[in-house]
């Protein structure tokens, strides 16, 4: 029995093993969905939203002054350049789950609180030059319980 | 979404490394490709919510957009990668998990020296398991062209063994 040459190579091929990801990937990529899940899903109970939206109109503040600071250092990078943002690096100090709490509406939620150290860094398009800033974080997530 | 949290995680585990070697097309370091990754994961999840056997191209698709983004945000970066890929392969960090054999080494290194736009296909094809139905929809290319891209990788990776004599066989 004649084996096809090519196919014998596409084996050998496929055993070659590509490198593998880091563990720091996974927890980056972790933390960015979370935090856009926080900020797009997440309803706070009231008094969880004033202590968060001080937080984030702090943080919220600073980040306008860097993009701000950025396009003034940045010759053109307001013209349609604006900076991209990306966690470079995200790391879980701690993580305490409240148990089960009822939203506003009434709903069964599981409450759990984490705090983080962030890293955030901003780059032009343009030039390619970049900052970044670490500050830590609080987010509080409500995940929603099944009633089965 | 939580399931749709686990659903990334299981994708994660599944495609990261291949998804890492594919998105290194783009990138001569491991790090670069993590960052392309990165982004092209969060646009994919923020768009599609889960991952399914139908929207499986459109996450390969999504890397390759990013990266391609990616080169674009540097000059600087852009003529590095051209340097390293054009003239000094040796300035290019390995794309495989070394394992000692002298013969994996060369076979590594023949997928290394494949124009791009023959590597890019292998790549998807051999480690990522793409149809060339969904290959020619990602690259943007006719299925044919795909497919024989496909045959030219494999022919010109035989040729390169066969002169190195590692595989007298071939």
């Amino acid at each position: 029995m004649k084996s096809d040459p090519l196919s014998k190579l596409e084996a050998e091929l496929a055993e070659l093993q590509p490198c593998a990801s880091s563990e720091a990937l996974r927890c980056r990529i972790s933390a960015q969905l979370r935090h856009q899940a926080v900020t797009s899903h997440v309803r706070l109970k009231k008094s969880a939203a004033y202590r968060l939206n001080w937080f984030a109109w702090g943080w919220g503040l600073v980040a306008v002054m860097s993009v701000a600071l950025v396009t003034s250092v940045w010759p053109g990078a307001g013209e349609n350049e604006t900076p991209s943002s990306r966690i470079i690096h995200y790391q879980i100090l701690s993580e305490r789950d409240d148990g089960v709490v009822f939203d506003e509406t009434g709903r069964p939620v599981r409450q759990v609180r984490y705090a983080a150290d962030e890293t955030v860094r901003w780059r032009s398009p343009r030039t390619g030059a970049s900052i970044q800033m670490s500050y830590p974080r609080e987010e509080t997530m409500l995940i929603p319980v099944s009633g089965n | 979404m939580t399931e749709s949290h686990e659903n990334w995680k299981t994708c994660f585990a599944q495609l990261a490394s291949p998804l890492l070697l594919f998105a290194r097309q783009w990138a001569t370091s491991h790090a670069d490709a993590e960052d392309i990754v990165q982004d092209a994961f969060v646009r994919f999840w923020k768009r599609e919510g889960a991952y399914t056997e139908k929207n499986r191209g459109l996450l390969f698709a999504t890397v390759r957009s990013t990266a391609l983004d990616f080169l674009r945000s540097s000059g600087r970066r852009r003529q590095r990668e051209q340097m390293a890929f054009a003239d000094d392969p040796d300035l290019v960090e390995p794309r495989f998990e070394p394992d000692g054999a002298v013969a994996n080494e060369e076979l590594a290194n023949a997928v290394e020296r494949l124009p791009a736009a023959l590597r890019e296909v292998l790549v998807l094809k051999i480690w990522n398991d793409l149809t060339f139905k969904e290959i020619a929809a990602v690259l943007e290319l006719s299925q044919n062209t795909a497919a024989s891209r496909y045959r030219y990788a494999l022919e010109s990776i035989r040729q390169e063994l066969a002169a190195h004599e590692i595989r007298p066989t071939f």
